[in-house]
C-alpha cells in the first residue's frame, strides 16, 4: 500500500529536500498534494471513484494535512497515477523556489503530471 | 436468476488488460452502463415466472419482484385455460394455452368493459414495469393460469453480479461494448475515438445476435416448424 507519506518522501527527494530541518515544511507539501488532487479531479474523475463500488459513487476530494504523513493515510487515487503526484508536488515546489530555482524542471514536472493522466505517458 | 452467477470483478480484469490507464472502478463503471445499454437494447435476460391467478373483475395485475432482478419488460403473457371437464384436473389434461394479445393506447379506449368468461387482451404499464392490466376483465377466480415472460435488468443496488448465461453467450459481446465505452471518453489515456467505433460497431452486432438467440430461446436447431395436422 502506498501512502501519502510515500509521495512526500519521493517529492523531497526530486527536490534534493530530504534534510532536517527541511527548506519547504510538511504543511507546504501537502498543501501542493491537495492542488493536485482537486487538479486531477477536474482532468479525470473517474480516478475518484469508490474502488469495490459499482456506479458513480465518488470520493470528493479531500484536504489533506501533516498528520495524513504521520497518520501513514493511504494514497486516496489508483496506485498506478502515484508517480504522477509525485511529480506535480515537486514541480510546484520548484515554480516558488527564488533560492535554487529551475523553472524549466518545475515546468516539465507539472507538464508530465497532465500527460500521465490524460495520455497515460509522459 | 439461474442457480450461477458471475462476479463481475473478473470481467473488469479483463477490460483491464486491453484498456491501459483504465482504474478498477472505471472498468467496473463502464461494465455496468453496458450491461444496463444491453438489457435493455436486446431483452437477453429472459425468465419465466411463477403463475398468477386470475381473480374475478380484478383489472391490475403486479408480477412477482424479483430478488435478484428488476422487470424491464413484459414479452408475453400465456393464458393456460383450466380443464372443461374437470377444474380441479392438475395434470393439465385437457387444457391449452393462449397467448393473451398486448393492446395499445387507441385500442384500450374503445376496449369491452363488460367482464368476460377468459382473458383476451392485456395492457402493459409504461411507469410500473411490473404491472399490467386485463382488458376486458374476467367474471371469475381462476387459479394459477397466467404465465408471464419477462426481459430482466439488474436491480439497484446491484451486487455486482451476472446470470451465468451471459458469461457463456455474451462475454465478449459486453466485453466489447465496455472497451468502446471507455475509448469513446474524451480526455482519457486510453481515448481512441476509431477503435471505439470498432467495439461499438460489434457491441450493436452482439446485441442483435443476442436478442435473436433470447427470442429463439437459446435453441440453435434448424427449422423446427412442424405443420400442423390439418395442413398435411
Amino acid at each position: 500500500m502506498v501512502t501519502i507519506a510515500d509521495a512526500i518522501t519521493q517529492s523531497r527527494q526530486i527536490i534534493q529536500d530530504t534534510r532536517e530541518p527541511y527548506r519547504n515544511s510538511d504543511s507546504k507539501l501537502v498543501g501542493y498534494f491537495n492542488n493536485a488532487i482537486l487538479d486531477a479531479f477536474n482532468l479525470r474523475p473517474d480516478l475518484f471513484l469508490v474502488p469495490g463500488e459499482v456506479g458513480a459513487t465518488w470520493n470528493d476530494p479531500t484536504t489533506y494535512t501533516e498528520t495524513d504523513i504521520t497518520g501513514g493515510t493511504e494514497f486516496p487515487v489508483p496506485a498506478q497515477y502515484f508517480a504522477a503526484f509525485v511529480e506535480y508536488v515537486a514541480g510546484y515546489v520548484g515554480t516558488g523556489d527564488d533560492e535554487f530555482v529551475l523553472d524549466q524542471r518545475a515546468g516539465i514536472l507539472l507538464t508530465r503530471f497532465i500527460q500521465k493522466l490524460k495520455m497515460g505517458q509522459a | 436468476m439461474g442457480a450461477t452467477t458471475v462476479d463481475i470483478n473478473i470481467w473488469a480484469d479483463e477490460l483491464m488488460t486491453s484498456v491501459s490507464g483504465c482504474t478498477s472502478a472505471g472498468a467496473k463503471q463502464a461494465l455496468k452502463a453496458t450491461l444496463r445499454e444491453f438489457n435493455v437494447q436486446s431483452a437477453a435476460w429472459v425468465r419465466e415466472l411463477r403463475p398468477i391467478s386470475i381473480k374475478a373483475n380484478k383489472a391490475d395485475y403486479f408480477l412477482d419482484p424479483q430478488p435478484d432482478s428488476a422487470i424491464l419488460y413484459i414479452l408475453a403473457i400465456d393464458y393456460l385455460q383450466p380443464n372443461p371437464n374437470d377444474s380441479s384436473d392438475a395434470n393439465q389434461n385437457g387444457r391449452f394455452t393462449r397467448r393473451l394479445v398486448p393492446m395499445q393506447v387507441p385500442t384500450i379506449r374503445n376496449r369491452q368493459r363488460t367482464p368476460a368468461a377468459e382473458p383476451a387482451w392485456y395492457a402493459g404499464d409504461a411507469e410500473v414495469p411490473g404491472k399490467f392490466t386485463l382488458l376486458p376483465t374476467v367474471d371469475r377466480d381462476i387459479d394459477d393460469c397466467m404465465y408471464c415472460y419477462v426481459a430482466l435488468t439488474m436491480k439497484e443496488p446491484w451486487d455486482g453480479r451476472v446470470p451465468y448465461t451471459y458469461e457463456r453467450y455474451h462475454f465478449d459481446k459486453i466485453l466489447d461494448g465496455a472497451t468502446g465505452r471507455l475509448f469513446s471518453q474524451p480526455g482519457k489515456p486510453y481515448t481512441n475515438p476509431k477503435m471505439a467505433q470498432y467495439h461499438l460497431r460489434r457491441f450493436r452486432n452482439g446485441m442483435a445476435q443476442a436478442r435473436d438467440m433470447a427470442q429463439r430461446q437459446f435453441n440453435k436447431s434448424g427449422n423446427d416448424f412442424i405443420y400442423p395436422r390439418w395442413a398435411v
